[in-house]
């Protein structure tokens, strides 16, 4: 009697328990995931599809939205600030991006040693990442200053005579190396997760190269780095993103924060924010530009995509 | 990153102004009339008589007081005035002080308030909402003068809605969402904006009206700075014109004495630079503060009897790129590059900046008026200096310009006559004393009396004020603004000795941009 009245309790529970616990599931997933997933419709889901539809029309925010066809898209390419923007932020994409990557990268092989204290640089090389744009910049307005600055006092003390001194964020030619210089200090971003990576190889893959008279440099080429091909691939696709969106340090370093000395900072999203947020507001065009760096910045991600099968390494793809 | 974010804010903001405007419409206009009306029902008579009784007093109470008090304190000033250029003139080594108080004397005679100058309206009730970007030292001045408004009216309440950062942006969204301040303010660059999009209300039937506000109390050519085809949209809230602040210790090195009456030519400045400057040691001769822009050589252009754009806002170039503004444009180059009595941007940029002058570097420095609070107060000069007005034109009448901020009144207002109330207030005389600001005359010539080295910047530059080509057209700032000033800025850190180029090819652009936005229709 027991017995049958157990299972015939049970039974139907279980039953219930296999059903709910799915529905139960799905239900928690969406209310845990739910600060995100409102987040991400109403204020970037939303207002992305909003641009969309303002980038086909002459918006002011003063006075209603007035169809205008594809002019925005067509008035930038004739736009000489257009042209000017996408070189500077081309420029500064081809030369950060490697270099972020290969800095990163040496820094986080250096922080991997066994040394004492090591913790403390760690700390060091990370610091820059906590500090605002804004307080950096500034700070690098200090270092980059043409007579007192840190950088051409170092000049100075090489041999160099002052009055060959860069003027830095004063001179066109100048301005976009100092402000790449300047983007490098956040390397430790990268650093910290190439360092997370590098622990992650298994120490027996080393000894067994070494075992073989694996040399260090032929342990680097053909464990460390197609092993942390994956970290570098991701690291690839999130400099990008962030190269393509500088804003900040350009706004903040340039003369009258318009992108000068001569268009040389004009940086494609400062370019955007001076159209839209400068003058009388022209949302529609802004909307139409951040339309097509969407593209510009998914053109390029996907080329990356695309490549990753020729050079990135996947343990479980493996056989 | 930062312009996701942006774009995010706006578009968000846009949708949630929305939304409350939905839900406010919904609930029965606003929050306020359900809780007002109550309180009325529950002791009607009473409340009512107590409270037109109460202002009715207040009223006439205070507007008695704050003439009177104006009276009394002007004719003090007066006299004070008038003592102390009979002293200086009696020691004449003070000769700078002469030229000074000479110049404020010659600035008109004594004024005072008419009575009654204010048609007040006490019997108005309700919220008035006014939208500022003041904040820190300057909010408490306001609230001061809010204090002093809710003494004079119980029975409005004014909200402070202070937005320090993208107060325009934000604005333009509350006007197209309906839901904007009651009261707001306005600078220069933005003021043709609200006028063409129906953001601001126009003033002069209020003005003329049955609560009337005197308009001969203010300096005739700072009301006009808000008026748009001759109706007034904006009263005065901030203002300064351009003078010269200079350091009477390397005046006196070189042996140079400053023009008397403060009428001096630019040729005069130009010669006193010169003379001021000592190479071998760094000290220049004359500066302006920071990178010359499109407004500091506006005095000198007027002068030459060219402008920016034609009056009716269309055309930049045959006007930007005529001969005169050119010649214009290239003054301070002269000056830079032949003269070498001034420095040039890159060497101020990377020399202490817009410290030169305080650091005694500098023999004239070219600025509006608010390095004063400075030299006063906060960071005082270990140097004698003092102050003149703009170098006018050799032959020619003096020509100044403007740096300005207006107040308005919103179109879509719900409250127009108590907002009308505290715009009076807000630019009237009591509220002049409490925030220092010189739009009234009587009250600058209190002000000027304590501090006669505020006259070149204000009382004596007033006289001298035209329209602002700002206001011509809503894209100023998209073209001339732009263009020009990118144009100016680069060719300075490029050591341009001739501005011709410069300038042309900026008013091609801006003609091209002004054309193309134009064409986009209102």
């Amino acid at each position: 009697m027991a017995v049958i009245n157990e299972t015939q309790v049970n039974r139907p529970v279980k039953k219930r328990t296999a059903t709910q616990r799915k529905r139960g599931e799905t239900l928690a997933f969406y209310a845990f995931i739910s600060p995100w997933l409102i987040g991400f419709i109403f204020l970037t889901a939303g207002p992305m599809v909003a641009t969309l539809g303002f980038s086909f029309t002459y918006y002011d925010l003063a006075s209603p939205p007035r169809w205008a066809g594809l002019d925005n898209y067509t008035h930038a390419f004739t736009d000489p600030d257009f042209w000017q923007s996408l070189k500077v932020t081309g420029l500064f994409v081809l030369f950060y991006l490697p270099l972020s990557i290969i800095l990163g990268l040496l820094i986080a092989i250096m922080m991997n040693q066994n040394i004492k204290g090591i913790a403390i640089f760690r700390t060091i090389y990370y610091m820059p990442v906590v500090v605002p744009a804004v307080a950096s910049a500034v700070l690098w307005l200090w270092i980059f200053h043409p007579s007192r600055g840190l950088l051409n006092n170092a000049l100075g003390l090489v041999g160099i005579p002052k009055s060959q001194w860069p003027y830095w964020f004063l001179d066109p030619n100048w301005a976009l190396p100092a402000i790449i210089i300047m983007s490098l200090w956040g390397v430790g971003s990268g650093m910290i997760i190439y360092l997370a990576g590098l622990k992650a190889i298994p120490q027996n893959l080393y000894e067994a190269a070494s075992i073989d008279g694996a040399n260090p440099v032929q342990r680097f080429w053909n464990i460390t780095i197609p092993q942390l091909s994956p970290i570098i691939f991701f690291q690839i696709i999130q400099g990008l993103i962030g190269a393509f969106q500088v804003f900040a340090p350009a706004k903040i370093l340039s003369p009258s924060g318009l992108g000068g000395p001569n268009g040389s900072t004009l940086f494609y999203v400062l370019n955007l924010y001076n159209v839209g947020f400068g003058g009388s507001h022209q949302m529609g065009y802004a909307s139409a530009l951040s339309w097509i760096l969407f593209i510009i910045i998914m053109a390029c991600t996907l080329v990356v995509f695309r490549s990753s099968s020729v050079w990135v390494y996947y343990e479980t793809e493996r056989s | 990153m930062s312009r996701i974010s942006h774009i995010r804010r706006l578009s968000w903001l846009g949708i949630f102004s929305l939304l409350v405007t939905l839900v406010l419409s919904a609930c029965g206009d606003n929050t306020a009339a359900p809780t007002a009306g109550a309180a009325l029902t529950t002791a009607p008579a009473v409340a009512t008589t107590a409270a037109s009784a109460t202002t009715a007093a207040s009223a006439t109470t205070a507007a008695s007081a704050t003439t009177a008090a104006s009276a009394t304190s002007a004719a003090a000033a007066t006299t004070a005035a008038a003592a102390s250029t009979a002293a200086a003139a009696a020691t004449a080594a003070g000769a700078a002080t002469t030229a000074a108080n000479a110049t404020t004397a010659a600035a008109g005679a004594a004024a005072t308030l008419p009575a009654n100058y204010n048609k007040m309206n006490t019997a108005v009730k309700g919220a008035v909402r006014f939208g500022t970007w003041e904040g820190g030292d300057t909010i408490t001045q306001i609230n001061q003068v809010i204090d002093a408004f809710k003494k004079i009216y119980p029975n409005v309440d004014v909200k402070l809605e202070a937005v320090p950062t993208d107060y325009g942006t934000k604005l333009q969204n509350q006007i197209a969402a309906g839901n904007a301040p009651d009261v707001f303010q306005i600078g220069d660059g933005d003021a043709r904006l609200f006028v063409d999009k129906g953001g601001a209300e126009d003033l002069t039937p209020y003005i003329t009206g049955q609560y009337s506000l005197d308009q001969s109390i203010y300096y005739e050519n700072v009301l006009n700075i808000g008026k748009v085809d001759n109706k007034l949209y904006y009263m005065p809230k901030d203002w300064t014109g351009m003078g010269v602040y200079y350091n009477k210790k390397l005046f006196a090195a070189a042996g140079i004495t400053p023009p008397a009456n403060g009428d001096w030519t630019w040729d005069q400045f130009r010669d006193m630079a010169k003379k001021l400057t000592k190479k071998d040691q760094e000290q220049w001769g004359a500066m302006y503060f920071d990178q010359i822009n499109h407004r500091d050589i506006y005095p000198i252009l007027l002068a030459n009897g060219a402008d920016f754009l034609s009056q009716d806002g269309t055309k930049i170039q045959g006007v930007l790129d005529s001969d005169a503004a050119i010649q214009s444009f290239n003054f301070p180059n002269q000056m830079i590059y032949t003269d070498q009595s001034m420095p040039d941007l890159k060497y101020i940029k990377s020399n202490g900046g817009t410290d030169l002058f305080n650091n005694g570097k500098v023999g004239m420095e070219i600025f509006a008026y608010w390095s004063m609070a400075d030299y006063l107060g906060a960071k005082p000069l270990d140097f004698d200096w003092g102050t003149l007005p703009l170098p006018h034109m050799t032959g020619k009448a003096p020509t100044n310009v403007i740096y300005w901020a207006g107040l308005a009144m919103n179109k879509k207002s719900q409250n127009k006559d108590a907002a009308w109330e505290f715009l009076k207030f807000l630019s009237g005389p009591e509220a002049g004393r409490i925030r220092k600001q010189f739009s009234i005359k009587a009250v600058a010539q209190e002000l000027v009396a304590k501090e006669p080295r505020y006259a070149p910047f204000t009382s004596i530059a007033a006289q001298y004020f035209t329209p602002l080509p700002e206001l011509r057209t809503r894209f100023f700032n998209d073209t001339i603004g732009k263009y020009l000033d990118k144009g100016l800025e680069d060719a300075q850190l490029a050591d341009t000795k001739d501005f011709t180029q410069v300038v042309k090819q900026a008013a091609a652009d801006s003609q091209k941009e002004l054309d193309r936005l134009r064409a986009q229709g209102s």
